[in-house]
């Protein structure tokens, strides 16, 4: 494998540092994590420490720069014909032992023309490398293949793995938040080992929730989830038809490309990623001080029944009270030490080289986080292994096998823990001296939820092999086949403990008693294959450029779900599923599903003296999901482009505007989102008894659609590149609209029907809007800009329902309209006024509840007919972000590294509910903000006056909403790279250390009620609270 | 030659894994059972008819929540859509008015389809497929009387409905409804038997005496009464002499229950206990409560009034001397808890009962004691009690209030009454000599308020008597000794129980019909 000789003993050492390292890694008991990797770091010093070179070479060195003498850190530096490669340091500085003083070095760089040079016999080489006009040979990977970046004529975003992985994340969505124009990612918080990440590519398309992008990792469909950012080489957003087309029938919400990284011709090469992270709850509600809780209950009390419930004295009491056992704070779970600051830890080591036969990467990770609220936690498992084989010149074979293991244990329920954090533990001791829990007067405590209620454990293995060969027939024109096999093994485990809780007053009286424990253990297994099979032929002569894609693919899914339960186990730490009561009480149940995709696709790309660009795509689709006749649908798309730089008449100003480009596409792609089997009529299992004794039955619950077809957007782009001044500045623009048809819509039916209603074919949605992505960077001798800024604008609206809506979803909490000529789930409530400030305007006015009084909320009579009731309801503002932008900023000085992502959102509500809104009206959490209720003395209050158990203020209406516009720090990250004398003795390549901070500051109104902007699911703010993380890491280069 | 091998290796790739199957994107199902595929069998359409046999209740909430919507009750918990109509707030989009609704229809559908497809096969017994299509017609007069009483005019498909004949159909008067739920319900009762082949199965006697209630209801008085007594003319039902016993495992499927909703333990369960089980048994919900009302409507044993002066009413001692089945039905101060604990609701006892001592303790000072079991305390959620729809001493009383409505007062009438009152752990003194009807009337529904509290009834009572107006306003709760020896009074201060007669009396149609379905009209008021 090693065929240069010199390299043995170092990679020898290497592989030696690796497997330790990896053993540390994968070490169950990996526990104390921040002293492994200092161990395992220092071991690797001694190591390397110990090289000596016993062969007599001859030592290159210099410094390879760009034209103007900038070193070039990173540059690739190869002794030509041989494995044997270097990279240049930060300062451009490298050193390569050659074999032979006639040597040539090949020099390579990104965005530079490749140089060689011959040595001739000299020990010092120094490098100038021209920068390659515009990034010409930057590639860009697309659909079922690649092409040069500057003969694009679609709208496509790449981010490069590197931009990647400098965010200390744990999903890899979250580095993509404020990095790509277009592309919105939510993320909504949630427990250790759970991802609930929204990505939405060009705003949300279809009615019927299916909206994530297709997301293909290396030609196949995977979850980007989870992924080991390390992994990745680059990643590529479709945008719009003209790229997605030839994903057809999957493509509608746009694409997400992922190439992960392939082992390299060259030296083998290990790096390590390491880093020991803080996380600690984000958002710390305040609660209202003591004295004003009280007082504020007894208007409330007074308000409602005409009476307040504490005296003066007990006030006084209470809040100069020092016992806070006899007088608990009304709630003390964000100050106290509840929430506590949890550890996450991460190592990932890359091993990589090879030869011009074989090649391969290996890459061992394993992540380690603590949840911030008690017993949660999770930790993954992944190892990658991507080799490639020449097995002869014209053939190639790939073989990549990726194994991730994740095991998450929570809580039973973990939302449960913060919903009673919040809603329902209103004056609780946490714990008694002794040890007893506290609970509320309905037998509630976070604290005793998250210790005593069970165990929530999902487990989940991932496999996948992915097989691939590439034969160059004739010279031109290759043929690819691929098969890959995915294969998710999920398992949950909900044990459910028996446990009772005595009051610390009085031990004999029992205030919880949950008296029989019990397990619920599902296993779902998920299988998928594909098959692609493609034929490329590319042709030059004169000034035309011709690439041909013929392709077919096959994908076959198929998932099987058994879950089983049984209760009463000897105790609660029995905890398998055949030690529970073999009796009545044990149940089990499944389902199974499959569904298949076969598909016929093209390409077509032309140019032109490099000028002049077209592209057709096709994509031909069959999917089993819809009955035949119509299963099969086709997707053609359409695009071309003008280098307007390249003509002739730009001559005069190609100094200044090097690449400028004008470009157009129009094209279909579908969502086949349906569930499958619905153009079936089914009958369902329904239980029932008689005298006792269980009976089968069977009934069709749901609304059979035999004509169910596929969903088609049509999408139009016009877009321009731009770059000036040799790449300082860098502008891409678009303009988009995309029209779904079809929709695929679970259309509320009449509830006369008596059936459920499943998915048709119905409406219209439009997509309009505009991105802007702009590059700026510079570098003023030491210090180096390079920043980018990208804003996307998008409007979506419901165009047509077919003749049916609108409908309405949800209820007072919060309630949202899909109707023609309004965004997609818009809010929908009643208009207000402010509150009624007399009798006499009360009584002038139509009132929701009869019995209103000044201070209630003045709900408009939009109609004017008298009476308040849904008729009056307007729609009230948008539920999804129409802005979204985001700023990436690097400055580099020195050594030192500083990185800044600003992200954020805007044009959209969010909508606060439950205990932050209520302001006490039940036993909830009461925030400071709810403070400044109305009074007679208060008129201009925020909220209204406090009311007991009665929620008519709380009807969803504009009052309620909150504007979700943020912007926030989402990442700042300060980077050190130790200097090359220091690294040097101890043979390591390179070596940086990082500190990192996310979400460190936030501009929003939710700040109001101490809220995450980015958490708005049901706005109850009850579910996993999110973190905000400190790193501390190092990347270091063998 | 070994170019050829590389070849041939990316060949047998394609090979391998190609799937060359005409028939690749044919998926069928195999965990659901597809309709073409089914209605083969006796089997089949005897399965399909046990799958619409819960729809003669949705769900233990559908029981309870009726009465604490009426006088006699209230529901505990005021963010509940029940508390809510119970306060008068609700409108069309309220979604426990959107789910009665469609559950009826839900039901209507299922026997729709049910009858379309049943005659697809040549059965091997001609009279059972009679027999089960009779059961079903059932099921869905059932569902027509809830919606007639609750809405009025409603749309009355009485065929399979497709989605476009879905969004046109019109409301059916209400009267046409009530002459399809007599003729079906008169048709099926031809059919059915009058013993069950199986427990739980809907008999001749079911049939007769949901169109007793229905006829009853319609106003329709001499035809209720000639209802009724088919029913007792069937000899097969008696008053189970227990009544404190009825409502527990030990008299189920007793000669009293005509029809009820079956349920058993881990295999089709309800929640009955989790909804109404005093907080100090169950922290957890407790949802629905007696009031003040609903307990001092039981007379003495005696029979008087409590406010008789001679009743020997001892307001030191209130629940002493009184009906027996104020006990059965109703937890009191002082009494026996099924866990052998006292219950004790004072405020300040220090029990999870005390008033203001929670959110889910009682407001009133009472508690439901009907359907609570020992055998169901231990997992309140997993309740096997069958919860009764229809029993005997409904229909004799129904017969009672019947006659007397149809002024057509004989004998009969008392002796119906007496029945009920006589039973043996009830024995209350028989009513005599009575003529006059106003004083009748006013007996017959006394008899039904505490002879069928919480059963589900009372809420369609008082709206049917036109009476629901009259019970409003102020909630009060049990009367005890305070600190201070003073007997006080508990007043739920604040909240209003409301109804406003012009509106009222019918539910409004569900906002989201109206939106669908442009040919359907809003009742008045709303």
């Amino acid at each position: 494998m090693f065929n240069n000789a010199k390299g043995n003993y170092g990679n020898l050492l290497k592989i030696k540092v690796f497997v330790f390292i990896s053993l540390a890694v994968l070490n169950p008991n990996y526990g104390n994590h921040c002293s492994d990797v200092t161990m395992v770091t220092s071991t690797i010093l001694d190591i390397n420490d110990g090289i000596e070179n016993n062969y007599p070479q001859q030592i290159i060195k210099g410094i390879v720069t760009d034209e103007a003498g900038i070193p070039l850190a990173g540059a690739n530096i190869v002794e030509k014909g041989t494995t044997n490669g270097v990279t240049a340091d930060f300062d451009g500085n490298y050193s390569i032992d050659i074999s032979d003083g006639n040597a040539t070095l090949v020099v390579s760089f990104i965005g530079y023309t490749t140089k060689e040079v011959a040595v001739n016999g000299q020990t010092t080489v120094n490098i100038a490398l021209e920068e390659s006009s515009t990034g010409l040979d930057e590639v860009v990977v697309v659909g079922y293949g690649t092409q040069k970046k500057v003969s694009l004529t679609s709208a496509v975003a790449s981010v490069n793995g590197e931009d990647l992985r400098k965010r200390t994340v744990t999903k890899i969505e979250q580095s993509l938040q404020g990095n790509v124009s277009g592309l919105t990612v939510q993320d909504l918080g949630g427990a250790p080992g759970t991802s609930r990440m929204n990505l939405r590519i060009r705003g949300v398309t279809t009615l019927s929730g299916n909206n994530e992008p297709l997301v293909i990792i290396d030609g196949i469909e995977q979850p980007l989830t989870n992924i080991n950012p390390n992994d990745i080489e680059s990643l590529t957003v479709l945008k719009d038809a003209s790229s997605t087309a030839i994903y057809g029938s999957r493509a509608s919400n746009g694409v997400v490309l992922v190439t992960t990284k392939r082992g390299k011709e060259g030296k083998v090469s290990v790096s390590l990623n390491s880093y020991y992270g803080i996380q600690k709850s984000n958002n710390n509600p305040v609660h209202m001080g003591l004295e004003d809780y009280m007082r504020m209950q007894n208007i409330a009390w007074t308000n409602s029944s005409g009476s307040p419930i504490y005296t003066e004295e007990y006030i006084q009491e209470y809040i100069n009270a020092t016992d806070r056992i006899k007088y608990p704070l009304p709630n003390t779970w964000f100050d106290g030490d509840f929430l506590k600051n949890a550890p996450q830890t991460s190592t990932s080591v890359t091993i990589s080289g090879g030869t011009d036969k074989m090649s391969s990467l290996l890459t061992v990770r394993h992540l380690d986080e603590d949840g911030i609220i008690p017993h949660s936690n999770a930790n993954t498992t992944d190892i990658r292994f991507n080799s490639d084989f020449q097995v002869h010149p014209k053939i190639k074979i790939s073989s990549d096998v990726n194994y991730r293991y994740i095991h998450a244990a929570n809580p039973l329920d973990p939302d449960r823990v913060t919903l009673d954090m919040l809603q329902r533990s209103q004056w609780i001791v946490p714990k008694y001296p002794d040890g007893t829990y506290g609970v509320s007067s309905d037998g509630r405590s976070p604290l005793m939820y998250a210790d005593l209620a069970g165990a929530n454990n999902k487990y989940q293995n991932y496999f996948l092999a992915n097989l691939k060969g590439e034969w160059e027939i004739v010279n031109g024109l290759k043929f690819t086949m691929q098969y890959g096999i995915r294969t998710t093994l999920d398992k949950q485990k909900r044990y459910s403990n028996k446990f009772e809780i005595f009051a610390y007053q009085d031990p004999s009286k029992r205030l919880v008693n949950n008296p029989i424990n019990s397990l619920i253990e599902d296993r779902n297994d998920d299988r998928e294959t594909t098959l692609n099979a493609l034929f490329n032929y590319s042709k030059t002569f004169g000034g035309h450029d011709f690439n041909m894609l013929a392709g077919y693919s096959e994908i076959d899914h198929t998932e099987s779900i058994l879950s089983a339960r049984r209760q009463n186990f000897y105790s609660n730490d029995i905890q398998s599923i055949s030690q529970g009561a073999n009796d009545a009480t044990k149940d089990n149940g499944g389902s199974d599903l499959e569904w298949r995709l076969r598909s016929y696709f093209g390409r077509l790309n032309y140019s032109f003296l490099n000028r002049y660009l077209f592209e057709a795509n096709i994509r031909y689709d069959g999917s089993s999901r819809f009955a035949s006749g119509n299963e099969y649908s086709t997707f053609p798309s359409l695009s071309a482009g003008w280098r307007i730089s390249e003509e002739e008449f730009w001559s005069g100003l190609k100094e200044t505007v090097g690449e400028f480009k004008l470009r157009g596409s129009y094209g279909k792609s579908g969502n086949q989102a349906v569930a499958p089997y619905s153009y079936l009529a089914t009958l369902n299992a329904q239980n029932y008894s008689f005298g006792g004794t269980a009976v089968q039955g069977y009934r069709q619950t749901l609304l059979a659609n035999r004509d169910i077809s596929w969903e088609t957007t049509t999408q139009t782009d016009i877009g321009m590149d731009l770059t000036m001044f040799k790449g300082k500045i860098s502008l891409t623009a678009d303009y988009y609209h995309k029209k779904t048809e079809d929709i695929l819509l679970i259309v509320p039916v009449p509830a006369t029907l008596g059936l459920q209603s499943t998915a048709r074919n119905t409406g219209r949605v439009d997509n309009t809007g505009w991105e802007f992505s702009l590059g700026l960077r510079n570098d003023y001798g030491d210090f180096k800009v390079d920043t980018n800024f990208n804003f996307s604008i998008n409007n979506n609206e419901v165009d047509d329902l077919a003749g049916t809506g609108p409908y309405i979803q949800g209820g007072n909490e919060s309630r949202f309209i899909t109707k023609e000529g309004l965004p997609i789930m818009s809010w929908w409530g009643y208009k207000t006024d402010g509150y009624f400030q007399t009798p006499e305007e009360v009584a002038g006015y139509p009132k929701i509840i009869a019995s209103a009084q000044p201070g209630d909320v003045k709900f408009v009579d939009n109609n004017g007919d008298g009476v308040i009731n849904p008729d009056d309801m307007v729609y009230l503002g948008e539920s999804f972000p129409k802005y979204n932008f985001g700023a990436n900023l690097n400055f580099t000085y020195k050594p030192f590294t500083l990185s800044m992502l600003f992200q954020g959102a805007a044009g959209y509500n969010a909508r606060l509910g439950g205990a932050l809104a209520e302001m006490g009206i039940w036993g909830g959490f009461t925030h400071e903000v709810t403070g400044d209720y109305w009074t007679p003395d208060n008129p201009n209050a925020r909220f209204p006056r406090p009311l007991k158990f009665d929620l008519r203020n709380i009807i969803m209406s504009d009052r309620d909403l909150l504007n979700g516009n943020y912007l926030r720090l989402k990442n700042i990250q300060l980077e050190y790279r130790l200097p090359k004398s220091l690294i040097d003795v101890v043979g390591i390549q390179s070596a940086n250390v990082y500190l990192a901070t996310t979400n460190l500051l936030t501009f929003s109104q939710l700040n109001d009620f101490d809220i995450d902007p980015e958490e708005r699911v049901s706005g109850r703010a009850q579910t996993y609270p999110q973190t905000s993380i400190t790193t501390l890491g190092v990347n270091i280069n063998f | 030659m070994k170019y050829l091998r590389h070849r041939l290796l990316i060949i047998f790739m394609i090979a391998i894994f190609a799937n060359c199957d005409d028939n690749f994107l044919d998926t069928p199902p195999n965990d659901r059972i597809v309709s073409e595929f089914f209605w083969n069998s006796d089997n089949d359409a005897i399965m399909a008819s046990n799958a619409l046999y819960p729809f003669l209740l949705q769900d233990a909430m559908n029981f309870a929540m009726w009465d604490a919507m009426s006088d006699i009750g209230h529901v505990t918990l005021q963010w509940r859509q029940e508390s809510i109509i119970e306060r008068g707030f609700h409108n069309a989009a309220s979604p426990t008015i959107a789910r009665i609704w469609s559950f009826a229809y839900e039901g209507i559908q299922g026997v729709n389809i049910f009858l379309a497809n049943v005659d697809d096969f040549v059965p091997a017994s001609p009279s059972l497929i009679e027999r089960l299509k009779a059961e079903m017609r059932v099921i869905r007069a059932k569902q027509y009387i809830d919606l007639a009483m609750l809405f009025g005019d409603v749309p009355m498909p009485t065929s399979e409905l497709t989605l476009e004949e879905s969004l046109v159909l019109t409301r059916t008067p209400v009267s046409e409804v009530w002459d399809f739920i007599s003729s079906e319900l008169t048709s099926a009762a031809a059919v059915l038997p009058t013993t069950a082949s199986q427990t739980g199965r809907i008999t001749k006697g079911a049939a007769l005496g949901l169109k007793t209630r229905a006829l009853l209801y319609a106003g329709r008085y001499n035809e209720a009464a000639e209802a009724a007594k088919e029913v007792i003319d069937l000899g097969v039902y008696h008053l189970y002499p227990s009544y404190e016993n009825l409502f527990t495992y030990d008299a189920q499927n007793s000669s009293e229950v005509i029809l009820d909703r079956q349920y058993t333990q881990n295999v089709n369960q309800s929640n009955i206990y989790d909804l109404t089980t005093p907080n100090s048994l169950w922290p957890q919900t407790n949802d629905f409560v007696p009031t003040k009302l609903g307990v001092d409507i039981y007379k003495m044993a005696n029979g008087k009034d409590i406010i008789d002066p001679s009743s020997g009413f001892d307001p030191n001692n209130p629940y002493s001397g009184r009906d027996p089945r104020l006990g059965y039905n109703i937890f009191t101060i002082g009494s026996v808890l099924p866990n052998g604990l006292i219950y004790d609701s004072r405020p300040g006892s220090g029990t999870g009962d005390a008033v203001g001592s929670s959110e889910n303790s009682t407001f009133s000072g009472f508690n439901v004691k009907k359907y609570l079991t020992p055998e169901d305390s231990s997992n309140p959620n997993n309740c096997g009690i069958n919860l009764i729809l229809l029993r005997y001493a409904d229909v004799l009383l129904m017969y009672a209030e019947a006659k007397v409505e149809a002024n057509d007062i004989d004998q009969s009438v008392l002796d119906a009454i007496n029945e009920v009152r006589s039973r043996p752990d009830v024995n209350m003194p028989a009513i005599s000599g009575l003529s006059d009807q106003a004083e009748l009337r006013q007996i017959v529904r006394d008899e039904r308020v505490v002879e069928l509290a919480f059963e589900g009834l009372r809420y369609f009572d008082i709206k049917r008597w036109k009476i629901a107006e009259n019970l409003t306003g102020t909630i009060f709760g049990m009367t005890y000794e305070n600190n201070d020896g003073n007997l006080t009074t508990i007043e739920l201060t604040g909240f209003n129980k409301a109804f406003n007669k012009d509106r009222d009396y019918l539910w409004p149609i569900p906002f989201n019909e109206l939106v669908l379905n442009p040919n359907l009209t809003q009742n008045p008021g709303w």
